[in-house]
């Protein structure tokens, strides 16, 4: 630590910049991911005013005491990008530092920018050399509006660093040997079990109950729930678990399951109605069915219509 | 593919339900209301086509889908939906000549036909959306020859072959379709329909898909109030169709599948799933009310014991019959009904489903008055004694435009309101609701987010007469163009990046503010500009408040003064508000200048003689 403070004074007082950068970029390739370990001493030296590269910094929290969950879901995103850096050719990579500055070692410059949520990051960009920019701010990258994935800050980084670089995904092989082994043995699987997969492939029966519960499961509203990332159930005011969601164009997840399930109810209902109760062989056992059904139709459209009004307060109709 | 009064019960339905209402009622102004039509019958002249064979009927469903192409954007789901279906057909094996002669006259007439629309030209042999119609295409010509050979030359050993054969081009062509697709010969998937498969997509790379409000999922209560009870009995109408399963039922069912996804995914297309689903509710009502009505009364079983022992007998030989063959079709295959008995159950389910036919009549009648009656162009409002308050601002300002400018006048506006412009004021407009030009669209959401110095040359780059702003600021009307103004600038920002920022224009609290707080980007954008031009004038030194955003708007600002463009326009309640587009200085000033020069003179000239300028005057003819 001593000997790194050591040597960062010993290329303050050099006055070759491109020293300065040099040693940065010794740093930067010492570690894994390319990221410069920042402390509080340091973080004002790499952001000296006379620096002839950018540098983006990412404040963050990861100690465990911290209890900060988007920092060490950020870190990976983060550190893909440093890592694709690496692979950029060396001329341009020395131009541009990633730094990273903990919580733990940085509290002075937390305070000083009074900041009070981790992970933030800046782009610092150069004050001098043929790179200089105009605007010599920071640039924070906006992480509330762009949320934590790796494209969005690729973007981003890309736009900020003296070249375009593309995200490095190590290739793995895995898949490409595990694949056609899986698939061989699910084929050889259907083919062996071909005497019942023939039938239940060319049954009416799977077809239609599968068909039947795709569209209740989709007039239901199951792809709103995926698509807006609704939760199960909702807490309410008075700490009772909410089932229904306030609002017409809003729902939970075990609203759209009770709505499908009635819908399904229901149209078996009318279904019973018109195959099983003709097909009954007395008459007596006809009527009872025929009332118990009807019975249940008009319980459960009536509930429908309940939980109906509950979303849409004008409804005017009801039927119990 | 059922019987006549099904089909006259699905036309009851189509014509009253409100899925289908919200879209055919007049003055909604949307060329869906004739592409559901155009749709319908696409399909209907296809089953007629295939169960006739007849290449007529596959020639008038070329002619339908072609008038479709033009019609609506949606004919991809026509362009999809009947390969499909033939595709189905020939892997269950019902390959036959009918098919042949249907599907091809269908292809070809109707690829030719879609090929005459301008916007369409190739696409549908270079784009993915088209490769599913021209695989099918291709696999029925090989099917059709295999049948032929097969016909001719017999044995087993053989017919093994020619069946390899057909499977192994299937795939040669398909791996040929995927290398082709990545090498760019044919486009993939374009995001408008990308984005109904993977629903982030829109969100992240189209945000022209994403600004509309239609383009969200759809969550329970609108199918319920689109719907009503036809939501649930349509599965039951499903069932049917597995019942009998010819080949038009495989193709309802297909279509119910894929509607009831696609409506899901987007609130929109709810008018693609409505007529599948009075179909379906039609087959399994009329059904329904088919045995209750039948006046046949069912021979009675002697006694229970005997019915027990004839139903044990029956199942016996069910089963024997079952279980070599290992089916699985259940209530499917078809058992034979009896009847109904009671005079009392008939009446009560008739009763039942008269009241539940006489409720959905309520229903979409209350739903139509209620949510689809009123116009878009015309808003209506209650006073406090109950009285209606119609603000006409929309016809009054399409009107002014019609009277008072040049026939050849261009005007800008955001697209949503194209269509309207161009019908009602009979003037060309730079974007309308035909969205398929982003870029274009871009090009407008620039102008109105940048400043004036940039939006200028873009104006009379593109021969801009007037601007056109929808401002609901005096009156609380919320949909106006500032609460549509992220949208703008977020598509331009997809087009030039570098120009336009969303964050530039929240506050450093990211709060979205048209008052003191504004951004500095916010408050030079042409958008705010042409809003709030002279709007603190009315309140004459009171603060004059925004009242859809709540917000107080400064008196001194940005909006004073216009330099390369003047109010010409502004309704009653300044709903719209239109501006002209300055043409150069006629000495070689910078607009900015001369309008410095101008002001100058005036504020001398203000203290002898008060001259009122030609905006105002305008304004104040307007008003009349």
């Amino acid at each position: 630590m001593r000997l790194a403070s050591l040597l960062s004074i010993a290329s303050l007082l050099v006055p070759a910049l491109a020293a300065d950068a040099a040693h940065w970029a010794s740093i930067a390739a010492s570690s894994p991911d390319g990221v410069i370990p920042l402390t509080s001493a340091t973080y004002d030296e790499i952001l000296s005013s006379d620096r002839d590269y950018g540098v983006t910094i990412i404040l963050t929290a990861l100690p465990a005491q911290y209890k900060c969950q988007p920092c060490h879901d950020f870190d990976p995103v983060f550190r893909a990008v440093t890592k694709s850096w690496t692979r950029v050719p060396r001329d341009d990579r020395d131009t541009h530092f990633f730094a990273q500055l903990d919580f733990q070692d940085g509290q002075a410059i937390y305070q000083r920018l009074s900041l009070a949520s981790a992970p933030t990051i800046y782009y610092h960009p150069p004050l001098s050399g043929e790179r200089k920019a105009e605007n010599g701010s920071p640039v924070n990258y906006d992480l509330n509006r762009a949320g934590l994935g790796l494209p969005a800050l690729h973007t981003w980084v890309k736009s900020t660093t003296p070249v375009a670089f593309d995200i490095y995904k190590p290739m793995n092989p895995v898949p490409f040997i595990v694949a056609p082994i899986v698939l061989a043995g699910v084929l050889y699987v259907l083919w062996s079990a071909r005497a019942i997969v023939v039938p239940i492939v060319q049954s009416r029966l799977v077809w239609g109950v599968a068909s039947i519960i795709m569209c209740l499961t989709f007039t239901s509203g199951f792809m709103w729930n995926k698509i807006k990332n609704a939760p199960y159930v909702q807490a309410g005011q008075d700490g009772r678990i909410n089932w229904i969601a306030g609002g017409y164009s809003n729902q939970l997840g075990l609203e759209s399951q009770v709505v499908g399930v009635l819908y399904g109810v229901l149209a078996l209902c009318v279904l019973v109605l018109s195959v099983l109760i003709p097909s009954q062989g007395s008459p007596i056992k006809q009527r009872v069915g025929t009332y118990l059904w009807l019975g249940m139709l008009i319980v459960l459209f009536s509930l429908l219509i309940r939980m109906f009004r509950v979303k849409n307060g004008g409804y005017p109709f009801t039927i119990l | 593919m059922a019987t006549p009064s099904a089909g006259l019960l699905a036309a009851a339905f189509i014509g009253i339900v409100p899925g289908y209402i919200s879209r055919s009622v007049a003055g909604s102004y949307d060329n869906e209301a004739i592409a559901i039509f155009l749709l319908m019958i696409t399909f209907f002249t296809w089953i007629k086509a295939l169960k006739t064979g007849s290449a007529f009927w596959g020639t008038v469903a070329a002619l339908f889908y072609g008038w479709m192409v033009a019609a609506w954007g949606g004919y991809v789901f026509i362009t999809n939906m009947v390969p499909l279906h033939v595709f189905v057909l020939i892997l269950m094996g019902r390959y036959n000549n009918r098919i042949y002669v249907a599907y091809s006259s269908w292809y070809v007439l109707g690829t030719v036909a879609s090929m005459q629309v301008p916007f369409v030209e190739f696409l549908p042999i270079r784009t993915s959306e088209g490769m599913a119609a021209l695989g099918t295409f291709g696999l029925i010509q090989l099917v059709a020859f295999v049948e032929i050979v097969r016909r001719l030359v017999p044995g087993k050993q053989f017919q093994f072959l020619v069946r390899a054969f057909v499977v192994f081009v299937f795939v040669v062509s398909f791996a040929a379709l995927v290398v082709l697709t990545f090498s760019g010969w044919i486009a993939p998937w374009t995001g408008r329909f990308y984005s109904l498969w993977d629903t982030g997509y829109a969100k992240v790379h189209m945000p022209i898909i994403a600004s509309v409000s239609e383009h969200q999922p759809t969550a329970w209560p609108a199918y319920f109030f689109d719907l009503q009870m036809l939501i649930f009995i349509f599965p039951a109408g499903v069932f049917w169709c597995f019942r009998e399963l010819r080949d038009e039922h495989v193709f309802v069912i297909i279509y119910a599948v894929f509607a009831a996804y696609f409506s899901g995914v987007m609130v929109r297309l709810m008018l693609v799933l409505t007529p599948v689903v009075c179909v379906c509710a039609a087959m399994a009502i009329s059904k329904l009310l088919d045995t209750y009505m039948d006046p046949v009364l069912p021979t009675e079983d002697e006694d229970d014991s005997h019915a027990k022992s004839k139903k044990a007998s029956k199942k016996a030989a069910n089963k024997a019959a079952n279980a070599p063959a290992f089916e699985f079709t259940g209530v499917l295959s078809g058992k034979s009904t009896n009847g109904i008995f009671n005079w009392d159950s008939r009446v009560a389910v008739i009763g039942v489903f008269l009241f539940l036919l006489t409720l959905f009549v309520h229903h979409c009648t209350y739903v139509t008055q209620s949510a689809y009656s009123s116009p878009s162009v015309v808003l209506a409002s209650r006073n406090q004694d109950g009285s209606q308050n119609i603000i006409d601002d929309f016809r009054e300002a399409y009107y002014w435009l019609r009277q008072n400018t040049e026939k050849d006048a261009v005007v800008m506006s955001w697209w949503d309101y194209g269509y309207q412009i161009a019908g009602m004021a009979d003037r060309a407009t730079l974007v309308d609701n035909n969205t398929w030009n982003n870029t274009h669209i871009a090009t407008v959401g620039l102008a109105m987010s940048s400043n004036e110095d940039i939006a200028y040359p873009i104006l009379r780059r593109h021969d801009v007469d007037y601007v056109l702003v929808i401002f609901g600021g005096l009156l609380g009307y919320s949909g106006d163009d500032i609460n549509k103004f992220l949208w703008m600038v977020r598509i331009a920002q997809g087009e030039w990046p570098d120009q336009i920022q969303e964050p530039r224009y929240f506050t450093p609290r990211g709060e979205y503010a048209v008052d003191d707080r504004a951004s500095e980007a916010m408050r030079n954008s042409l958008m705010y500009k042409m809003c709030y031009h002279r709007f603190p004038e009315l309140y004459g030194g009171h603060p004059a408040t925004d009242r859809v955003r709540q917000q107080r708007i400064p008196e001194h600002g940005t909006h004073e003064h216009l330099e390369t463009i003047e109010e010409a326009f502004t309704s009653e309640n300044w709903i719209v508000r239109i501006y002209a587009v300055k043409k150069e200085d006629p000495f070689g000033r910078s607009l900015k200048a001369a309008g410095a020069f101008e002001r100058g003179q005036k504020l001398l000239a203000a203290a002898s003689s008060p001259q009122p300028k030609q905006p105002q005057q305008q304004r104040q003819g307007g008003r009349k």
